[in-house]
């Protein structure tokens, strides 16, 4: 009874189900961990096939560290600006609230920036899609992951100007945490994919450079 | 609470003062069953104190956000400073790096995302998600001969 007590006073109201969350939340959960298999399988096809490369580009050639560094900030500060947007949602207060879905809509636009930026140099410098091995997985994964954060900052984008006209209910704020679930997601997948395939991957990333390298990989 | 240290430990720590982040500050205000927490009553004493910092239901102050938000970019420049550095680490510095990406991932969810606060019931669920997909994936890289020791060139 406390338990529910001090939810009723935290959050408004206990959702009527079986589990006390909402229908809409634990299936946003369910959506999240089915997406780490999706992510999943992508990073461990990008491992398999980052150095078997024959041709370059190579990894280590044509990675950028500082430059994605600052695009992995500037997510993880659209993270920050995201909860802040639903703390002042919860609050009741509209005008921070949309303040800050701003922010985040603006960080991601800067973060999808970076990305198109760092597809265009690695075009020019020879790298595309069907360049290599490293090319293929690379563009998939990356690309895929642009592709969530688009979605997320047209989602954001739809709920700053359509969604919030008028005074928040306990709907709206609901409605902007699932929004809010989606894309500290997409930040977490940008944390490991910036750690496995940018910063590990830029040190172990040299292809196949030799008639002896490539023999050694295939056992011959 | 007269001496300054005090009323800045109530200031940062307190729910009544408006900043940081809030403890329940009173027993009613904890968890029932006291065992809400990942751990319950288990662990070494150290545990009850972190549960005891970390636990501030969804009335978690922007400042507490904001110095989470810190905490990560410092981690992440910890991690690119690592990198200039990976000679130094030799054969460690993958772990090493897979430690750091996942200490950051826990943060983002268990407080951006709110499961230390929430049910565990979600904790369950996206945990199950995240272990299958850590299940697959080293299948994957065993299946594909990743784990294997380098063949050596005859000489």
């Amino acid at each position: 009874m406390a338990q529910a007590a001090l939810e009723q006073e935290q959050h408004g109201h206990v959702a009527d189900t079986n589990t006390g969350i909402s229908n809409r939340k634990l299936l946003m959960w369910v959506f999240l961990a089915s997406d780490c298999l999706f992510f999943g399988s992508f990073i461990a096809t990008y491992l398999v096939y980052r150095n078997e490369s024959i041709v370059g580009p190579f990894p280590n050639e044509i990675l950028d560290i500082p430059l994605t560094s600052v695009s992995t900030f500037v997510l993880l500060m659209s993270s920050l600006a995201m909860v802040l947007a639903l703390h002042y949602a919860q609050k009741s207060q509209l005008g921070l609230t949309r303040f800050w879905i701003l922010a985040v809509v603006v960080l991601g636009s800067v973060f999808l920036g970076f990305q198109v930026y760092e597809f265009k140099t690695f075009v020019n410098e020879g790298l595309t899609i069907r360049s290599n091995l490293f090319g293929t997985t690379f563009f998939v994964l990356t690309g895929f992951h642009g592709l969530h954060v688009l979605m997320g900052v047209l989602w954001l984008l739809g709920m700053a100007f359509a969604h919030f006209k008028g005074a928040l209910t306990s709907r709206s704020v609901e409605d902007l945490e699932m929004a809010g679930l989606y894309w500290h997601f997409v930040d977490i997948v940008w944390i490991i994919i910036f750690t496995v395939i940018y910063l590990i991957g830029f040190s172990d990333g040299e292809g196949i450079e030799t008639i002896e390298h490539a023999a050694s990989i295939i056992g011959g | 609470m007269a001496n300054p240290i005090s009323r800045a430990w109530r200031k940062l720590f307190y729910q009544d003062s408006g900043s940081y982040f809030l403890l329940p500050k009173v027993d009613a205000a904890y968890p029932d069953p006291p065992n809400e927490g990942p751990f319950g009553e288990a662990g070494p004493p150290v545990w009850h104190w972190i549960d005891r910092f970390t636990y501030g239901g969804k009335v978690a102050t922007p400042f507490f956000y904001t110095i989470i938000g810190v905490w990560l970019a410092l981690l992440t420049l910890v991690e690119v400073y690592f990198f200039t550095i990976d000679d130094f680490f030799g054969s460690f510095f993958v772990t090493i790096m897979l430690l750091l990406a996942l200490l950051k991932f826990v943060i983002v969810v268990a407080f951006f995302m709110h499961l230390r606060f929430d049910k565990n019931i979600l904790t369950l669920v996206f945990t199950a998600g995240f272990l299958i997909a850590i299940f697959v994936f080293v299948i994957m890289l065993s299946v594909q001969g990743q784990f294997a020791p380098s063949p050596q060139i005859a000489p």
